[in-house]
């Protein structure tokens, strides 16, 4: 009896997944289909891609910065080991055009903006603007939604672009000034070390990553339920969910990519 | 609030993408080698290599250390790896063209270095193969045969550690090592004076310096030289004459007469001098008989007492002459 209920629970949980998974599969999809209807509402559109880049920009940078900083310093302490200091400048370039760029932007977008797109969403859905909206002949998909997912897609590619930028600087910064590797041996090891397909890849990443966070917002904020409790619960469930698949996606595009 | 309304979220979304933008190109400029699209379609040529193992696609060509192309494919051909290369349209290979697997450092990649060829070979063709090539040494391959070369080298380092141990004896002392100072010392002062000679006969000064830097020592010489060669010809004269037997010294030199007098004069000197010497005649006696030698010894000393006697007598006389002429 007691096995019945435990198993009744792990398909429960399974098929809650799968209609997570496919609610936002059907979001997508229905965001395309959106995609090339009238009216354009090309104002509100760009007040989601401020809202979205422009005022993440400053943390970005200090995410950025911070990052590049700290991976030179740990990258210096592992090459010290056997004499590869001069390797530095290609690690942390590699690291941030990779890795910790994408990444770490799209989580502090996840966490800065995403949190505020499933608030409001799940603000509007619980006071009924969303059926006003519907009354009104808006889709909220179409009004809601698409812009800010493809905000989202445009915005955190551009994003990292910074990060890994103001990255490098840091770690140059850091190299260079801090632990007296020399500028040219820097520089010269990160431009032979990194290609091109490094940074193009690392941006595919944050598009992609991008297009998560702002899909899974979205879709938080407007299957919210109750009252500012319900409010609270997918503000909180939408930044859980878009860091963790996040880091589940990096994984399997990484393995797919390189 | 209308001057706010021009910095609207489009503006400020247009800075930002433009910015970072901007930045996507800057850095893709920096690691994207985009040089090379400029000859894309550049010439193909391809190289048979026995191994390209660790050789990429689009790895880089190189001529000197500067980037002139890209492998195109690799394939495999009659059991070796063929190589296709693109190359810039301007570079201009030679048939005894050389390609060389080599790699960038101890880790770095794997790239193919090519020699274009000397200018005396005729041009290769665009398409054609360079047959001159050589694998990369693998570096397991070396690896492989480090052990044998060690015990090569294990000898030879034996043999310097003596030679080092016996120099470390020999200069590692107080002793050897001022020894050694000295040494160096001395030949320091050596080549300071080589050295100034070396920068005297520069600007002759000595007879050295002036023989190689002045004419008029050169003239001097010149003429001694033709008196030298004057004389040298009177000497030559006069060894024909003297020859010929003309003149006396000609015919003391030629003339046997003169040579039998003499001998025959010699020959009677001779002699007399062993008449002498056997005591025969007065001269002989003379020479050999003792008792004339003592007699005249014996003489001699009578006289010298004679004269003795004749030199105490003296003041006295003396004496007496001032006293007389004085009292008188």
């Amino acid at each position: 009896m007691m096995f019945a209920r435990l198993l009744a629970r792990l398909g429960d949980l399974f098929l809650g997944l799968l209609r997570e998974l496919g609610e936002m599969a059907m979001l997508l999809v229905n965001c395309l289909l959106w995609l090339p209807r009238p009216p354009y509402r090309i104002r509100h559109f760009f007040g989601q891609l401020e809202f979205i880049g422009v005022r993440s920009l400053f943390i970005v940078a200090l995410t950025g910065l911070f990052s590049g900083m700290v991976l030179a310093l740990q990258a210096y302490y592992g090459f010290r080991k056997f004499g590869g200091e001069s390797l530095l400048g290609g690690a942390v370039a590699l690291s941030m055009t990779r890795e910790i760029g994408p990444v770490l932007t799209s989580l502090m977008v996840t966490a800065r903006a995403g949190s505020a797109m499933a608030a409001e969403l799940g603000t509007m859905r619980v006071t009924e603007q969303v059926d006003a909206l519907l009354a009104m002949a808006v889709h909220p998909v179409h009004y809601l939604a698409l812009p800010r997912v493809l905000s989202g897609l445009i915005m955190v590619p551009l994003l990292t672009v910074v990060d890994v930028f103001i990255g490098i600087l840091g770690g140059y910064f850091v190299g260079v000034m801090l632990l007296g590797i020399n500028p040219g041996t820097y520089m010269q090891k990160m431009v032979e070390m990194v290609v091109a397909s490094d940074l193009y890849n690392g941006l595919f990443k944050s598009m992609v990553f991008g297009l998560l966070l702002a899909l899974i917002s979205c879709h938080q904020g407007l299957k919210a339920r109750g009252g500012a409790q319900g409010v609270g619960l997918v503000t909180t469930r939408a930044v859980v969910y878009s860091a963790v698949a996040i880091l589940i996606v990096d994984y399997m595009l990484t393995a797919l990519l390189f | 609030m209308k001057a706010k309304s021009t910095w609207g979220p489009e503006v400020k979304v247009g800075i930002f993408v433009l910015v970072a933008l901007l930045l996507l190109a800057y850095m893709s400029l920096k690691v994207g080698r985009f040089a090379t699209i400029g000859w894309r379609a550049g010439k193909t040529y391809y190289a048979p290599f026995a191994s390209v193992s660790g050789l990429v696609l689009n790895g880089q060509v190189e001529v000197a250390g500067v980037e002139v192309g890209r492998i195109k494919d690799i394939t495999l051909k009659d059991h070796q790896a063929q190589v296709e290369l693109l190359l810039q349209p301007d570079l201009e290979l030679r048939q005894d063209a050389q390609a060389t697997i080599r790699t960038k450092g101890m880790l770095g990649e794997k790239f193919i270095e090519l020699h274009p060829g000397t200018a005396a070979a005729a041009p290769l063709e665009a398409g054609g193969t360079i047959t001159d090539t050589q694998s990369a040494v693998e570096f397991d391959e070396v690896l492989r045969r480090v052990p044998s070369v060690l015990k090569d080298i294990q000898p030879i380092l034996s043999d310097v550690r003596a030679i080092s141990q016996s120099l470390q004896r020999v200069i590692g002392t107080a002793e050897g090592e001022a020894s050694l100072k000295e040494m160096l010392d001395n030949f320091q002062a050596a080549s300071k004076s080589l050295s100034q000679i070396a920068k005297d006969l520069e600007q002759g000064r000595g007879t050295l310096g002036k023989l190689l830097k002045e004419d008029q020592l050169y003239r001097q010489v010149q003429g001694t030289m033709t008196e030298l060669e004057s004389a040298i010809a009177n000497l030559n004269r006069f060894s024909t004459r003297l020859a010929q037997g003309q003149g006396t010294l000609g015919k003391l030199a030629n003339d046997d007469r003169l040579y039998d007098q003499a001998q025959q004069a010699i020959n009677r000197l001779n002699r007399v001098a062993q008449k002498i010497d056997h005591g025969e005649g007065t001269l002989g006696k003379l020479v050999n008989d003792q008792s004339l030698y003592d007699e005249t010894q014996k003489a001699v000393k009578n006289v010298n007492q004679a004269m003795e006697g004749i030199k105490e007598q003296t003041p006295i006389t003396v004496l007496g002459t001032i006293g007389a002429t004085v009292l008188r």
